[in-house]
């Protein structure tokens, strides 16, 4: 057995559950969620590193995650993404029926374009500055500032009280262009 | 933590405690395990350079090199390999193959061959018939990149032809009547090969271009399977610190002169912008990849250029059938060096594009663009700080010798 096998099998066996709870952050769904982690752990995996551990190597596992998102993103058709966006609209409907915060910030997530679902994941699951966002999602600072902006903004309308929007969009000071058919 | 933060990590935690990972372990182990082992394997035949180096055209990942040309004299970087299967069957599942056929020139046919029932299908091999020559041939892509290596055919009496893919298992076929016919439904694991290397480097010398004067001195460099000794090929842990690197293309590697070009073979490059890069694509290919891949934006890139003495070895357009069982073929790369040492290399991802696109352009030299830097694998701690980017380009010669040209690209 190669070396990395014991390794792939610790962090599937054992961490999976953390990982996959993280992809579907991002995805919103379980079985996508199960896609992602997978083409991550084939892309971590694959590069050759030696890792010495399951807790290193799940480290670079869910590093991929975001960029493997990103990946899918950007392959799908037209036609899927115009999906997305009945998925989004459709689920603000989802927000007011629960109570559970937690369930509404998943919906609230859900809610979001998968780009700004990602910054916000990034941002303020994951700590990782403007900076350090664009770099792994490959996107221009300003680009993501604007997606932080924007989403700040849509997590603090629908998710209300429930949370402190204001604080998202605090921490990212930048003046949001207005969203088409909103300018007067 | 914010107090979003806070509920994102408890919709986290809900989940993983309602998730369970044996049930994805066992429901996708075998797939993670045998795509890592087949990209591993081909990364450490292709990337390593222990075969011919080919680049892909976009559409169909096999080029034409036309014309038989006498092999280039002189010294150079040369590295010369030997693989040796290893014989160590593992059933594997999913391993069901299947013929697809993709979008051929005018006067060739290609094929590719799929294993699995995967939605897109995973390609372990191409195969292209020249309807001219009647030449078949192969190469092997990893994943969606664009940048292939060359698949060893071996023909028997009853006209099938034999290849071994890099992680050792066996594809055999017959082709009648422009039609590809596999013989056996799947593929059984054979074990991976072992490989061994010989470097051949020109003497020492403080010129920037060594002078073709210079003897060069045969040095055995045994790239021992240190790291795994049963199954994985020396080349794909060259950075390992007790295995010498063998070529510029694999982490440890030591250039020997901060510029160089092998006669023949002339590389230049420079930094530049994702911007410029995807002008460039814009131009020549329209709004559609690789145009789409790259953002447009003001974010680092580098391009460098492969100028070929041999005009011969020039495609003459994009898209030519492959023509590479003479063993002659170019391939290029970008590395990160500190210090002289390679210490970070590009590592074809999993699936989707890597970032790089190696292409003949339309009428010119052999082009190469790369933006994604993420794409660039450290080779160990302390990773790529302070590193510089050269872009190398390597030849790959009948006789089996590698003539390698880099140059610095990095500002």
């Amino acid at each position: 057995m190669a070396r990395w096998e014991p390794v792939l099998d610790e962090v599937m066996r054992e961490r999976s559950p953390r990982l996959l709870a993280y992809a579907r952050l991002l995805t919103g769904d379980d079985a996508e969620a199960q896609d992602v982690l997978q083409d991550a752990l084939v892309r971590s995996f694959s590069r050759g590193r030696a890792f010495d551990n399951a807790n290193v190597a799940e480290a670079y596992v869910r590093r991929a995650i975001p960029s493997v998102f990103i990946d899918r993103l950007r392959k799908r058709k037209a036609a899927e993404r115009a999906h997305d966006k009945d998925v989004a609209i459709g689920g603000r409907d989802v927000l007011h029926a629960d109570s559970d915060v937690v369930l509404d910030v998943r919906a609230a997530l859900a809610a979001l374009p998968p780009q700004e679902r990602t910054c916000v994941v990034l941002r303020f699951y994951d700590d990782l500055t403007v900076p350090q966002i664009a770099a792994q999602m490959r996107l221009a600072d300003g680009t993501v500032k604007r997606y932080l902006a924007d989403a700040s903004g849509k997590l603090a309308q629908m998710l209300g009280d429930d949370v402190d929007a204001s604080s998202a969009a605090a921490a990212v000071p930048v003046i949001s262009p207005a969203m088409k058919g909103e300018r007067s | 933590m914010s107090a979003l933060g806070e509920l994102l990590d408890g919709a986290v935690r809900a989940d993983a405690e309602r998730l369970t990972g044996v049930a994805f372990a066992t429901d996708r182990f075998a797939l993670v395990r045998g795509r890592v082992a087949r990209r591993r394997a081909a990364r450490s035949a292709g990337v390593g350079g222990a075969s011919v180096l080919g680049i892909g055209a976009l559409a169909v990942g096999v080029t034409h090199l036309p014309f038989a040309s006498p092999g280039l004299a002189g010294p150079g970087y040369a590295v010369v390999c030997t693989t040796v299967a290893a014989a160590a069957p593992t059933p594997s599942a999913d391993s069901a193959l299947s013929v697809l056929n993709v979008p051929s020139p005018s006067g060739s046919v290609i094929w590719s061959i799929a294993i699995g029932s995967q939605d897109p299908p995973e390609i372990v091999a191409n195969i292209a018939l020249d309807l001219t020559t009647h030449e078949v041939t192969g190469s092997i892509p990893d994943g969606n990149s664009y940048v292939y290596t060359s698949l060893t055919l071996t023909k028997n009496a009853d006209g099938v032809y034999a290849a071994r893919l890099p992680d050792g298992t066996p594809l055999t076929f017959e082709v009648k009547d422009e039609n590809l016919v596999l013989k056996g439904s799947t593929l059984e694991p054979m074990g991976e090969p072992t490989v061994t290397c010989v470097t051949v480097d020109p003497a020492p010398t403080s010129s920037a271009v060594p002078s073709s004067s210079l003897e060069p001195s045969a040095t055995p460099v045994a790239m021992s399977p240190t790291a795994e000794p049963t199954t994985v090929p020396g080349l794909a842990w060259s950075w390992d610190p007790d295995v010498p690197a063998g070529t510029p293309f694999q982490c440890d590697y030591h250039f020997p002169v901060g510029e160089f070009d092998s006669p023949g073979l002339t590389v230049s490059g420079h930094a530049t912008t994702q911007s410029a890069v995807r002008q460039a694509f814009m131009d020549e290919y329209g709004d559609q990849p690789p145009t789409s891949d790259v953002a447009d934006s003001q974010g680092l890139a580098y391009a460098g250029t492969l100028d070929l003495a041999d005009p011969h070895i020039l495609v003459s357009g994009p898209n030519q059938p492959l023509a590479q069982s003479g063993g002659r073929g170019v391939g290029a790369t970008f590395v990160a060096v500190r210090d002289g040492v390679v210490v970070g290399v590009i590592v074809p991802p999993a699936d989707g594009t890597q970032g790089i696109v190696l292409d003949h352009g339309v009428a010119g030299p052999f082009e190469a663009n790369f933006w994604e830097l993420d794409a660039m694998t450290a080779c160990g701690w302390p990773g790529l700080e302070n590193a510089d980017i050269y872009f190398v380009g390597a030849l790959a010669e009948k006789n089996g010798a590698f003539f390698y040209s880099w140059t610095k690209v990095s500002e």
